[in-house]
């Protein structure tokens, strides 16, 4: 007769033997290889023409030519600077209205149904408005990436101060707390996790409409220079490009994510482990 | 390890206040300020060709639409929109429910997720035009590739929301895969889905109109945008923009109302409908 501990460890045994034998990580790591050599084969073996999709060899090549060109950093400079202004102006804006209504009961219920209104925009079509506006220069840029980014971040800063518990609004007012020491002590932090998410989301769409900016009108940066190198046909140049731009939005995403481990540490545990947040 | 990729911000948490009915007086008046401003502020200015006035940009809508060449470019438009977010959806809801159910497939996945998530799609763009021409192909292309992505994301993070003694009850009780993907996985990942394929929605209209304003010759209304723009017909854009904005707020109308019916038992949208 076994006892329930013996019965307990034997059927752990059990579903150990059955669980997967090798870590999914060893696959990611082979994901990799495997793509490129579809790529490799699909390309060399002209099953798909090169002026479609360039050899990898030809993008390796066009790495050095693509960097080393005449006035490159000056392109990767310009858009940088674009994206950083535009997020920049576009949160603290969305940020500024978000903390506004938010604040108010009375603003909030005049303003709800405009909410849908401003989700809805899609803010390119301003494109051509916008250079006919600004010209080709950066100011254009700036204001097309702001526009981009300023909903995610307001809708987030808005959504996320009536997160904090109703109880502990109470309490602080109890405690006879003033409306701003509620607002800094309390629902700004429990706002913060969500704002964060709206940051991210914010960062991209920054980065889209600096890029749509300088796809329909500018002289300079990344996105105008993708568009030389493809009216010259230059594709293994133009997916050289497309690289960097994967790297901008990497930057972008890990930046925030860090930032958000460090300012919102109190909710690193949650994060790791989403199935433990209530639903 | 799905964290790293997150759903999509909604307006669900917006507080409501209950019974205010004295703030109406302020929606009408922001609304009369607006108008009053458009109208007024390019006088002041005396630019007129560059920020045409409100009624300008009336005037403007009357021509488009009594001139009858722009028919074809707004069903041009509204066709591909349509048909790039049924695919795109397709495709994502397939691509989720295939990777969303297996969790080694989903870890072994999520770098190559987030990686696809943090590239700015719309650089494909002039690569798309460039292997599919200028016709409606391309632009539904595009679309396809920039919206199916959050139904794809959500649809993999929804399918793990239940939590770990929810999956261990429906083992307990003998469920098969196939039971607890109906009668667990699916219905609490569905909120978060409707979520993704509203913003789809969105999405594959931005693509369709980024391919039309870049490629001359596709027609739509971008393209309809970027012409009476380098004319410096601005009464005209204006107006293409406007309709624009109409289309946009009634397409998401339209999903509000299918997500409220589709998720009707999730507070978010028994909150909304009060």
């Amino acid at each position: 007769m076994t006892t329930i501990q013996e019965r307990v460890t034997e059927l752990r045994a059990e579903g150990q033997t059955r669980r997967w034998t090798i870590s999914p990580y060893v696959v990611t790591v082979l994901i990799a290889p495997v793509l490129f050599g579809v790529w490799y084969y699909l390309t060399n073996s002209a099953v798909v023409p090169s002026i479609l999709l360039p050899t990898p060899q030809s993008v390796a090549e066009a790495v050095p030519r693509v960097i080393g060109a005449n006035g490159f950093s000056d392109h990767v400079m310009r858009t940088v600077t674009e994206i950083i202004l535009g997020f920049a102006l576009g949160a603290l804006v969305g940020f500024a209205l978000g903390m506004l209504l938010g604040s108010s009961i009375r603003l909030r219920t005049a303003y709800l149904p405009f909410l849908s209104a401003l989700e809805a925009i899609p803010t390119v079509i301003l494109a051509p408005v916008i250079i006919t506006w600004f010209g080709f220069g950066i100011e254009g840029k700036v204001f097309q990436a702001a526009i981009a980014c300023f909903y995610a971040v307001f809708i987030t800063t808005l959504s996320g101060l009536g997160l904090a518990e109703p109880n502990s609004v109470q309490l602080m007012r109890s405690l006879c707390a003033s409306k701003w020491q509620i607002m800094r002590k309390l629902k700004i932090p429990a706002a913060l996790p969500v704002i964060f998410g709206g940051l991210q989301l914010g960062a991209t769409t920054a980065i889209i409409g600096a890029i749509v900016s300088e796809f329909v009108g500018s002289d300079a940066g990344l996105g105008y220079l993708l568009q030389r190198y493809r009216s010259g046909f230059d594709t293994p140049a133009v997916w050289v490009l497309i690289g960097i731009f994967l790297i901008f939005g990497l930057i972008s995403y890990l930046t925030l994510w860090l930032a958000e481990r460090k300012i919102v540490f109190w909710r690193a545990a949650d994060i790791a482990r989403p199935d433990l947040e209530k639903k | 390890m799905t964290s790293a990729l997150r759903a999509r911000p909604t307006k669900a948490g917006v507080a409501k206040a209950e019974g205010d009915g004295s703030s109406w007086w302020i929606s009408v008046g922001t609304i009369l300020i607006f108008a009053v401003a458009w109208e007024v502020g390019p006088r002041l200015l005396e630019d007129r060709t560059l920020f045409p006035t409100l009624s300008d940009t009336l005037s403007g809508l009357v021509r488009l639409v009594t001139a009858g060449y722009w028919w074809e470019d707004l069903t041009s438009t509204l066709l591909s929109v349509v048909l790039a977010w049924m695919i795109g959806c397709s495709v994502g809801l397939a691509a989720g429910i295939a990777l969303g159910t297996v969790p080694f497939v989903r870890t072994a996945i999520t770098p190559y997720a987030i990686a696809v998530q943090a590239l700015p799609k719309i650089v494909l763009a002039p690569l798309f035009i460039g292997w599919l021409g200028f016709g409606p192909q391309s632009k539904i292309a595009i679309a396809v590739v920039i919206c199916f992505f959050p139904v794809w994301i959500d649809t993999m993070v929804g399918l793990a929301l239940p939590k770990a003694n929810e999956f261990k009850l429906m083992q307990s009780l003998n469920a098969t895969r196939a039971q607890t993907f109906w009668k667990l996985q699916l219905p609490s990942a569905v909120p978060l889905i409707m979520v993704g394929v509203k913003h789809a929605m969105l999405l594959a209209f931005t693509g369709v109109l980024v391919a039309e304003i870049l490629s001359a010759s596709a027609g739509g209304l971008g393209t309809l945008t970027k012409e009476f723009s380098s004319q410096l017909n601005m009464p005209l854009t204006f107006a293409v923009v406007v309709v624009v904005v109409v289309i946009a707020i009634t397409l998401v109308s339209i999903m509000d109302v299918i997500e409220r019916r589709v998720v009707f038992w999730s507070e978010e949208s028994r909150s909304r409908k009060s």
